[in-house]
């Protein structure tokens, strides 16, 4: 088996906060192939930001520790990295984009100052073949008026603009991973649309891998080829999407699935998860899912449930569930 | 003109933070705030208490007692006059909170009057800020100067140079909270009920401006102090035999090598003083909104 | 930008009137203040007539405001010279101590605010603020005398008083100002340091910062580039603020140090009751300030590109 372009493994981030340390993510682990297409899913305060932003290490140093897990890429642990390799990888090799462009670029300069910042940063490009190239992207992005758009500051252009603006500064150095955290979640649908398809083709083009960040299941499913389930700080599903949505293992994944309001339906009202998110600082004895599932048992309250297979390459941390599917491998 | 006065412009959070008991508690526990706040009361005290803590006449000359450097009987030792320099400095103490005081109180209200007043009529805006915006070209001190120079060297004189001379900045801070409360939600609600203008500005602007000015009015309060020392020291403040810290001060310069003791004391208060306003200001706008000005 | 030359006119006359009304604070009669209260009948109408002050109000007003439209910003009594005259020739002094702390302090204090927004919640970031709360609670006067009994007095670095002007040389012309334009640095510092780490902690929680180092960026700069190209623009305000205050503060220091600059003369004329020497002045510092206010937005139109009109 080829090694995965990324591996996170065993990714444990803790913040702290005035009474102390708070877990922010327990024990994540997941993998992006080459060319992948990974979907990363959950409500807000899920986690999935916190891993995300883990893999490029952009929290701030003073609040934030990481007492366990690596993350691999091309055999190096990026989380014991110097900090010279990080500033090499960050923008090159894997770039991030993310919600808001607004508040992601920087008001005071002009979108090809920004943009060419990081090709002067990694390829050594500046004055006109670096400006040549800025409207290059602007044009790979589909920006209309591109060579007059890059003298722009931000806040001239429309959110959607925006968006393709940070899109054509993460893939300026042609990287082979994009972090893409919920890059549509601040836009109109179609705006929305549009740049799902940009990245989709920006993809092909490119070769790129991309890990999509959203709390949107619609999203994911158009977008991602492998969906990870993210609940309360904790993957709970890993799956092909398309085994995902149809036979999905985790009663969270399954609760979530659900609540999709159907054209088709009869339903007088819409399916809902009872109960909240607990917040990081809560402490759940057992599965953290456990106070909200409508299948928990008496095992669930005792001890964290480990992932365990529920099939070829779909794993699940609901041992009940994959018990009563009878996919249990050992 | 641009929008920024002395501080930072109040946020949204800033004006509509959640008050409460919850409050209190994150008071006691902010270290800023304990210990800005203690010291500020303690002087207070000081200065109220001052008759009974040195029940000494604090204008009385006994020539054959000038010069004695710090003692057990004369704390701060005696000047050149043989006058007690702490009795001075106490009695100092409450001139000098009495005027920072009523700067503020004054200064505030007509702060907030003006502001509200410009924030909600438009017609009116225009040339209340052109106003606010002359006073505020020169800086505090010199505006102060000459108006303390024209009515006259007492205390009342240098109570009103100051206020009006600090009343555009006020200005500036409520205005600019009164317009950005204007645009939210529970006014447009309160508006859409029936409310007349008057119960609107009462009821629901008002107290949101509170927050930032209060912020203000603590920095005003050492601000007024040392400009009261400055003024009195230059001799267009308060004079003597009537004792202030500036004053006290400017006559104790002359002796300064010999008698260093009169001209330190003093001195020592008024950064005290200033110190624990600034540390409660910073405090409080801590509390309010953790981004504006330094602190924890 | 027309817009804010048009908004200055009505301010700028504002003050005039504002001058023009010092007089009228006086308690009781103008004249007999001026004359002094020994001055016989005959000299007290002299004055009047000589301040025009026999003139209804809106005459002397109208005259007031003719004048300084010529330029003419009045007489000084004990002078015998023309106010415009007076503050030019003590321009050099005040414009030395207020241009040269402007000039420590800038550097100085956006490094330090800098350095404790970047350094939050260290030693680095207590120190910087404990040094800054200091700088803007000691009162200047008293921490200038307690300057000069250490550094002229007791040390004998530089001179305790007087002014050497500059055509006399670099060196002795720094010598005398040192300590002063130093002591009138120390609260705009404290100012200073304490406006930019407030602006900076801002700037350094946007996203954009993120963004910044998402792309691989170093962090000088990040913080230098773009972090501070936002922070400028309360910077620049906030000189604006400053170079106000230092002429204002340097009323004071002129005072404690001797030196013959423009807040000395108002001070002493103050005493002298030259009343017209300070209306005039505080016009011409009035003037000076929006200028010095109106150059400060205009600046700061050019650093916040959201704010032009396109």
């Amino acid at each position: 088996m080829i090694a995965p372009l990324l591996a996170i493994r065993n990714l444990t981030v803790q913040f702290r906060v005035d009474t102390g340390w708070v877990t922010a993510i327990d024990d994540v682990s997941l993998d992006v192939d080459e060319g992948d297409c990974v979907g990363i899913v959950g409500e807000s305060g899920s986690g999935k930001s916190v891993t995300a932003l883990s893999i490029l290490r952009l929290h701030q140093r003073a609040t934030t520790r990481m007492p366990g897990g690596t993350i691999l890429y091309q055999g190096e642990d990026l989380l014991r990295a110097r900090a010279s390799t990080m500033r090499r990888i960050r923008g090159s090799e894997i770039a991030m984009i993310f919600q808001d462009p607004m508040s992601s670029l920087n008001p005071v300069l002009t979108i090809a100052d920004q943009i060419s910042e990081t090709l002067r940063q990694h390829q050594g490009l500046t004055g006109a073949a670096a400006r040549k190239r800025v409207v290059e992207l602007l044009g790979l992005v589909r920006i209309p008026d591109a060579a007059r758009r890059a003298d722009d500051y931000p806040h001239r252009l429309s959110g959607g603009m925006r968006q393709r603006v940070m899109i054509a500064m993460a893939i300026a150095c042609k990287p082979r991973l994009l972090i893409a955290d919920e890059p549509t979640t601040a836009l109109d649908v179609t705006i929305q649309a549009q740049i799902l398809e940009l990245l989709r083709d920006l993809r092909k083009e490119l070769s790129m891998s991309v890990m999509l960040i959203s709390h949107d299941l619609g999203v994911i499913a158009e977008f991602a080829q492998r969906v990870i389930v993210m609940y309360a700080g904790r993957v709970v599903e890993d799956a092909p999407v398309a085994q995902l949505f149809r036979r999905p293992v985790h009663p969270y994944t399954m609760g979530l699935i659900a609540a999709v309001p159907k054209l088709d339906s009869d339903a007088l009202r819409l399916a809902t998860i009872p109960g909240r998110i607990p917040s990081p600082q809560e402490t759940i004895p057992g599965c953290r899912f456990s106070p909200r599932c409508a299948l928990v048992q008496h095992g669930c309250l005792e001890e964290q449930p480990p992932m365990q297979m529920a099939g070829d390459r779909q794993s699940a941390r609901c041992p009940p569930r994959l018990l009563a599917l009878g996919d249990r491998h050992g | 003109m641009t929008d920024v006065g002395l501080g930072s412009l109040p946020t949204a959070s800033a004006i509509v933070a959640p008050r409460g008991h919850g409050t209190l508690r994150r008071l006691l526990r902010h270290r800023s705030f304990m210990i800005g706040f203690s010291v500020i009361l303690l002087l207070t005290l000081a200065a109220v208490l001052a008759p009974l803590i040195s029940p000494v006449d604090p204008s009385a000359m006994r020539v054959r007692l000038r010069f004695r450097p710090p003692s057990s009987q004369f704390l701060f030792g005696t000047d050149m006059f043989g006058r007690d320099v702490f009795t001075r400095v106490l009695y100092g103490a409450r001139v000098s909170l009495f005027v920072g005081v009523a700067v503020c109180v004054i200064s505030g209200l007509c702060s907030a009057i003006i502001g509200v007043i410009a924030a909600q009529f438009r017609s009116l805006d225009g040339a209340i800020m052109r106003l606010m915006d002359a006073l505020m070209s020169f800086p505090a001190i010199l505006l102060a100067l000459g108006i303390a120079a024209a009515l006259g060297p007492r205390v009342s004189s240098v109570i009103i140079a100051l206020t009006v001379a600090y009343i555009p900045a006020g200005v500036r801070i409520v205005r600019a909270a009164a317009l950005t409360v204007r645009e939210m939600d529970f006014v447009h609600a309160a508006q859409v009920s029936g409310a007349s203008s008057l119960r609107i500005v009462l009821r629901h602007i008002l107290p949101n401006c509170f927050s930032p000015l209060l912020v203000h009015l603590t920095f005003i309060f050492a601000y007024a102090m040392l400009a009261e020392a400055a003024l009195s020291f230059l001799g267009v403040g308060i004079q003597p035999p009537i004792a202030s810290w500036g004053n006290i001060i400017a006559e104790g310069r002359d002796y300064a090598t010999e008698a260093w003791w009169v001209m330190l004391f003093p001195g020592i208060a008024i950064s005290l003083a200033a110190l624990s306003l600034n540390l409660l200001g910073d405090a409080l706008g801590d509390m309010l909104d953790p981004r504006l000005k330094g602190g924890d | 930008m027309a817009v804010k030359f048009l908004q200055a006119v009505p301010v700028i006359v504002i003050i005039s009137i504002l001058a023009f009304l010092l007089l009228s604070l006086l308690p009781g009669d103008p004249a007999i203040i001026i004359a002094g209260e020994q001055a016989s009948p005959a000299a007290v109408e002299q004055v009047r007539r000589q301040l025009g002050l026999d003139r209804s109000f809106f005459e002397q007003l109208a005259i007031w405001l003719f004048n300084m439209a010529r330029g003419d910003f009045g007489s000084s009594l004990i002078l015998h010279q023309s106010v415009l005259s007076a503050v030019v020739e003590r321009l050099p002094v005040t414009l030395s101590l207020a241009a040269l702390s402007i000039s420590f302090t800038i550097p100085v204090g956006v490094l330090l605010g800098s350095l404790a927004a970047y350094f939050r919640r260290t030693w680095i970031d207590s120190l910087v603020m404990t040094v800054a709360l200091l700088g803007v609670s000691i009162p200047a006067f008293w921490i200038a005398i307690l300057g000069v009994i250490l550094f002229s007095v007791q040390l004998g670095w530089v001179p305790s008083s007087g002014f050497v002007p500059i055509s006399q040389g670099v060196g002795p012309w720094f010598s005398s100002i040192a300590l002063p334009a130093l002591i009138l640095s120390l609260f705009q510092i404290g100012f200073l340091s304490r406006m930019t780490r407030s602006a900076m902690l801002d700037v350094l929680g946007q996203d954009y910062i993120r963004t910044a180092r998402a792309k691989g960026l170093s962090e000088w700069r990040t913080v230098g580039k773009h972090a501070l190209r936002n922070a400028l623009i309360l910077i620049i305000t906030a000189t604006g603020i400053l170079l106000s205050a230092a002429i204002g503060g340097s009323v004071i220091i002129e005072q404690v140090f001797a030196l013959p600059g423009i807040g000395r003369m108002v001070v002493q004329a103050i005493m002298a009751r030259d009343y017209p020497l300070v209306q005039g002045t505080m016009l011409i510092l009035g003037f000076t300030f929006v200028m010095i206010n109106l150059t400060v937005d205009i600046l700061y139109t050019l650093a916040d590109p959201r704010v032009r009109h396109d």
